[in-house]
């Protein structure tokens, strides 16, 4: 048997004992209730037939001829009250009880028997002998049989039925309980802030059962993976910090090298020699630009920003900066790159990190993905602002993304950087804004190019960072 | 490369021997005087016995590391600092603003832009009350005034005219939309983007090609008053 319900045994017999208790009141409210009704419908129509009936009256002119025989089975006579004997030979016998009882002085006496449906009334009438008894004896009829039926019927059903749902609830309570905990319990694991309480049982004892099981093994799960979450996070902990030593450690010789092949690139006299030393260049840029990535993809992926708090930052000055950067480089491929801010800052919340990366490898990308031939290229970055919103735009005149994959331009997927798309930079575009509740939108820019446009809100205008 | 250096002395400290030899070739020709320090307990005092115009300071430093210099330096050293840093946490780049420093340059960089940031820095310093009177080519622009001369005469701007001209002049160098244009200078029956360049292309005309050489149009924003107009149009932001 399952050791829950065992734990209810007790309730099972309080509850089966109050039902059997229940349903036994039930049956006499209806037995009496039926009885009560047949009697007072019975002598009411007694009463009556003896006071209005002709032959109620006739009885003493002529006592041997008084008595009637109905058609649906009921009989009405008169008997003398000494002897119990009636002047007409058809009557019935009186009911010996019945007439003992109004010798001893009662008005009447009524015997009904309701299951079988019939019964008796014995009345005393102030009148002479032998007409100072009447016996009326009757049969219910079918109709009122069938009432009585259903009625009794229907209360007991009633009756069973609020017995057991009473009961069963009563009985199951405490297991609903458990079960609720147990679900709420289950909502819990694996939340760090979750308390993992056990149910109040007041003074009843717990028992060792399914349900503790559950609990337990619930509680178990829980502490198994806040060890493991832990675990986990203390690994990618170690793999973030050991990502931003590789960084760190590559950003010193990519510095030296790029410093030397601009240098190389513009000493060069030989056009060929130039060009080689400007691809490298490119080459260390993409480096750099796929290490921070990888960083702030392990980031965000880990959610280390989630516990950095945001900052507030001044989207010009943080547009201006990324410009600057990718100046350089822009040059190189002879590609025009402006900007044009509000004279007003643009106080924005938020990851000044990762928003500075979406920046830059949407710039880069403008300008890498370029195919700008012999200077004729161009990019542009327009920050705007109103009241409450700021809206960034960066344009260019390259060869733009073909309709049919805009919407999915921002999905991660394998590209290498000699392909035609944006691979991890557009991604982390996409996830930066998405962290940071900024509004993406890819477009095409007429008659040739790619429009992306970022809108967010603004912050208040405090002291920036950027 | 163009750069304001004119005879700008910088301290640059700077402990990896590429960087700092390819640095210091490079500044020097920007135009700047440089001084290399390749230790940081060697560069503690020499911005406090000489006099520099900026300081590049790397982070991470033999003898004595760079927020430990900019902290000895705050309060004592005038100069602008520009630290030059391979970390990527947000706590160091807080930590060099608390410190006192003027301005970052995350590694690695191109040399051009350190020189952009470094001419940025030495170029606000100057700026003052004579940035309201400004001379290009045959050009005077006194904004105060509201009069421009070509060769000594004045032209003659419609008011439309000489707003436009000196908000552009006041945005030196800075690209500027249309709508930005046209709602600082017209008024406010005559905010139209397409008024703007008609405006631009009557200045460009009133005063003549080599001035107008400054006004540039930028794909896709507007215009931009250049100083520099014959430098490639990338060398501006």
């Amino acid at each position: 048997m399952i050791r829950a319900l065992q734990t209810l045994r007790r309730r099972f017999g309080f509850a089966t004992a109050a039902l059997v208790l229940l349903v036994g009141l039930a049956l006499i409210f209806v037995a009496l209730y039926s009885v009560a009704r047949l009697r007072a419908s019975r002598v009411s129509d007694f009463v009556r037939a003896v006071a209005k009936n002709p032959a109620v009256l006739d009885c003493s002119a002529n006592p041997a001829r008084f008595g009637q025989q109905m058609s649906d089975g009921s009989s009405l006579y008169a008997y003398d009250r000494r002897t119990g004997v009636s002047a007409n030979r058809r009557a019935p016998p009186i009911d010996p009880t019945q007439l003992a009882e109004v010798q001893r002085g009662l008005d009447y006496s009524i015997k009904t028997n309701v299951l079988l449906g019939y019964g008796t009334v014995v009345i005393a009438v102030d009148r002479p002998s032998p007409c100072d008894v009447f016996q009326l004896q009757w049969r219910a009829t079918s109709e009122l049989r069938a009432r009585t039926t259903l009625t009794f019927a229907l209360i007991l059903a009633v009756a069973i039925a609020i017995a057991v749902a009473g009961g069963a609830l009563w009985v199951v309570r405490p297991l609903l309980d458990r079960l609720a905990h147990a679900s709420r319990l289950a909502s819990r694991v694996g939340r760090a802030d979750a308390v993992m309480d056990t149910l109040s049982t007041g003074s009843r004892s717990v028992h060792e059962d399914e349900l503790t099981e559950v609990e337990s093994a619930l509680r178990d799960a829980h502490t198994r993976i806040l060890e493991d979450r832990a675990e986990i996070e203390s690994k990618n902990r170690a793999l973030a910090e050991h990502l931003a030593d590789v960084a760190h450690d590559l950003k010193t010789p990519l510095s030296s090298l790029q410093l030397e092949l601009e240098e190389l690139s513009a000493r060069l006299q030989d056009a060929d020699l130039s060009a080689v030393a400007a691809r490298a260049l490119s080459d260390v840029v993409y480096i750099d630009s796929l290490v921070a990535n990888l960083r702030v993809a392990s980031e965000l992926e880990e959610g280390d920003a989630d516990r950095r708090a945001a900052q507030k930052i001044e989207l010009g000055a943080l547009i201006e900066r990324c410009v600057s950067r990718v100046h350089p480089l822009a040059r190189r491929r002879s590609i025009e790159l402006a900007c044009a801010r509000p004279d007003e800052p643009v106080h924005v919340l938020g990851d000044v990190l990762h928003i500075e990366r979406a920046l830059m490898n949407l710039l880069q990308n403008a300008v890498t993905h370029h195919d700008a031939e012999g200077g004729d290229g161009h990019v542009a970055a327009v920050l705007e602002r109103d009241e409450t919103q700021w809206e960034l735009r960066i344009v260019d005149d390259g060869p733009g993304v073909p309709p049919t994959v805009l919407p999915t331009v921002a999905e991660r997927r394998k590209r290498s950087r000699s392909g035609d798309g944006e691979g991890l930079g557009l991604a982390i575009v996409a996830a930066v804004c998405e962290r940071e509740q900024i509004e993406l939108e890819f477009s095409r820019e007429e008659p040739r190019g790619l429009r992306v446009t970022m809108r967010g809100a603004l912050d208040a205008p405090p002291p920036s960072l950027s | 490369m163009n750069s304001t250096a004119g005879s700008s002395k910088i301290l640059v400290v700077e402990d990896d021997a590429p960087i700092a030899s390819t640095l210091v070739r490079g500044l020097r020709a920007a135009g700047f005087d440089v001084e290399l320090s390749v230790r940081g307990d060697h560069a503690q005092e020499l911005p406090l016995r000489n006099r520099f115009d900026l300081v590049v300071l790397d982070w991470n430093l033999p003898g004595l590391s760079g927020d430990a210099l900019l902290s000895h330096w705050r309060h004592r050293v005038a100069c602008p600092v520009i630290v030059l840093t391979a970390r990527v946490t947000l706590e160091d780049r807080l930590r060099a603003f608390e410190l006192g420093a003027a301005d970052y340059v995350s590694k690695p960089f191109f040399l051009e832009e350190l020189v952009a940031r470094i001419n940025a820095r030495l170029g606000r310093r100057t700026e003052g009350v004579e940035a309201k009177k400004l001379t290009f080519a045959n050009v005077v622009v006194d904004c105060d005034a509201r009069q421009t001369l070509v060769d000594g005469a004045d032209v003659h701007l419609t008011q439309h005219e000489q707003n436009v001209l000196t908000v552009l002049v006041e945005r030196a160098d800075r690209a500027l939309t249309r709508s930005q244009i046209a709602t600082a200078a017209l008024t406010d029956g005559e905010v139209d983007e397409r008024t703007v360049d008609s405006h631009v292309a009557r200045l460009r005309r009133k005063l003549g090609p080599a001035a107008a050489k400054h006004l540039q149009t930028v794909w896709g924003i507007g215009y931009r008053f250049a100083t520099a107009p014959d430098a490639k149009p990338s060398d501006k932001s």
